[in-house]
């Protein structure tokens, strides 16, 4: 039974001799066998293809979902980004409002900076979808950031809530701080050490110059009462103004002076023009704050932008 | 505005004066000097220092030379006295100026020339009051006010030890009232040849009070209690003496010295 031998006979119909092929049954099964493999490969080639082919049709899908995520997840970014900034300038602001009220917190000096970097300075989001996320903008690290934002926007609301309460006491503090700039120019020299410009010697400057136009409106920066206005000396024509709470403000080389010692003025009331009188350079107008005598940068009370 | 030649721009005004110096209770001699000359509208505070005589010398010699510059000025070629309708364009101030300079230079050489007077110096406060405009030349921590209404208010600005420190924040104002360094000015009139002159202007109104002093008064008297007891006098002529009395009752630590002058319509 082993060796069982299968003739395939090729008779021709001509007179061609018949051709004997003899064939062993082992090799028909080999045959046999070598077939139904290679059916089998076929089939699998054509499954995978199948597959593939899926395959590729739900990566289109993918990527346009990839890329419309990606757009919003940079959109995401911007938002926060803009929500840093707005934190920023109302931390800015409250810092403003502390000094006006002169309220000191040390535990305000540990507020952190800016919670992220500037906002030029973050990789542009290349064209390309399969960019890769820059590391630091990771979708985890935007969770962190958040995370402190969030933090920030507590801490700002309770501080705001502490300033809240202590105006509303305090209105009339509010109305003394000499939160106006007192003429719209160019600050050409601020607070602090500077020097001279007759002698050249380091010198503290103790206000503003806000360099304007000759005739230029100087306002009153808050409510007051006009303590002196006159010569005086190097400071040409001079505006003193006591707003209560120990603070007065200071105008100097003024070329006209619109209000007298004695009068009262209201916040954005026009009290004089810009001038050159005195040991002055040009037109401008020098603003000094003083609180309790000592000057303080005008700045720090400045509420506008 | 009218145009009628020889008008005078600014209206007359009249202005009354009164003065008082004492010795107060606890010093021997009075080192204060005073000038009131109605006829140039000087009005002069001095307050002497140093020695023996001294102190009493280099402070009549400040009123005595700023008066006489003054007048040298008026009847001179560039007569300062002359109306000006800006503050800022006056010629008194620098006029001012000058003679308390001249004042410093005289009272130096005087103290060069006699070992006794050596050392001697004196503070200013002086007024010069032109139409309706004041003037004042100031050294030291004798003082000006300005009376209006509801309002007095200090005009010179004292250059004292404890000033200086109350602008660099060191102490409160209130803390210098009773500072052992009161007494100590930074500059002085005299001491050294020559001085730097604070001067300063003002606009008057009808009825205004200046008032000037030696600090006498001002370190025996708040600014508010001067103000009260200059409102309840019943002329410019008791007020130097109820402000001297007042000092006095406080204890007159030094000598109190005290000018007023009126601005009438």
């Amino acid at each position: 039974m082993a060796n069982k031998t299968y003739t395939l006979m090729v008779v021709s119909d001509h007179n061609a001799p018949v051709k004997r092929y003899h064939i062993q049954k082992s090799f028909l099964v080999q045959l046999g066998v070598g077939v139904a493999l290679l059916a089998g490969l076929a089939l699998g080639a054509t499954i995978h293809y199948f597959h593939v082919a899926q395959d590729a049709a739900e990566n289109r899908i993918l990527r346009e979902e990839n890329l419309t995520l990606r757009g919003q997840l940079k959109s995401v970014r911007e938002r926060i980004e803009h929500i840093g900034t707005t934190l920023d300038r109302v931390e800015r602001f409250d810092q403003k409002l502390r000094a006006v009220t002169l309220l000191s917190d040390p535990q305000r000096n540990l507020a952190m900076g800016p919670t992220e970097t500037e906002p030029g300075t973050t990789a542009p989001a290349t064209d390309t979808q399969f960019t890769q996320l820059h590391a630091s903008e990771a979708p985890t690290a935007l969770m962190g950031r958040l995370d402190r934002l969030s933090a920030e926007a507590t801490r700002q609301e309770q501080s705001l809530q502490e300033l809240q309460a202590y105006f509303q006491d305090q209105k009339s503090l509010l109305a003394s701080t000499p939160s106006l700039w007192p003429a719209r120019g160019w600050v050409t020299s601020d607070f602090g050490q500077r020097l001279d410009p007759y002698t050249a010697d380091r010198v503290t400057h103790a206000g503003l110059d806000i360099a304007a136009p000759h005739g230029k409106e100087v306002y009153a920066p808050s409510d007051g009462t006009v303590l002196f206005a006159g010569l005086e000396g190097g400071y040409g024509n001079v505006i003193v103004i006591d707003h209560g709470y120990g603070i007065k403000t200071r105008y100097g080389h003024l070329s006209k002076m619109l209000v007298k010692a004695g009068d009262k003025v209201k916040r954005g009331a026009r009290i004089a023009a810009v001038g050159n009188t005195g040991r002055s350079t040009g037109p401008h107008l020098h603003y000094e704050v003083r609180v309790n005598g000592i000057p303080q940068n005008p700045r720090k009370f400045i509420l506008e932008e | 505005m009218s145009k009628t030649a020889g008008q005078s721009a600014a209206p007359r005004l009249k202005v009354v004066s009164a003065g008082l110096t004492d010795v107060g209770r606890k010093r021997n001699h009075n080192e204060d000097s005073f000038l009131i000359d109605d006829e140039l509208q000087l009005y002069v505070v001095a307050d002497g220092m140093g020695g023996h005589a001294g102190g009493g010398t280099a402070s009549r010699i400040a009123v005595e030379t700023i008066d006489k510059e003054l007048r040298r000025a008026r009847d001179g070629r560039d007569n300062p006295f002359v109306s000006m309708p800006n503050l800022q364009d006056a010629l008194i101030p620098e006029a001012l100026r000058s003679a308390v300079e001249r004042a410093c230079m005289a009272i130096y050489t005087a103290a060069q020339e006699d070992p006794r007077l050596s050392g001697m110096g004196t503070t200013v406060i002086s007024l010069v009051v032109k139409d309706d405009q004041a003037f004042f030349a100031h050294v030291g921590d004798s003082r000006a006010y300005l009376i209006r209404g509801e309002l007095i208010q200090q005009i010179s600005e004292d250059h004292s030890l404890v000033n200086e420190q109350i602008k660099a924040g060191m102490i409160t104002p209130e803390e210098a009232k009773h500072s052992r360094y009161k007494n100590i000015i930074t500059r002085s009139v005299g001491f050294e040849e020559e001085v730097q002159v604070d001067v300063m202007g003002v606009i008057t109104e009808p009825d205004d009070i200046f008032l000037l002093c030696s600090d006498g008064l001002a370190n025996m008297l708040e600014d508010r209690e001067i103000h009260e007891l200059v409102r309840a006098a019943p002329s410019l002529q008791e007020m130097p003496k109820r402000l001297v009395d007042m000092a006095n009752e406080r204890g007159g630590d030094d000598n109190i010295t005290v000018i007023v002058v009126q601005v009438q319509a």
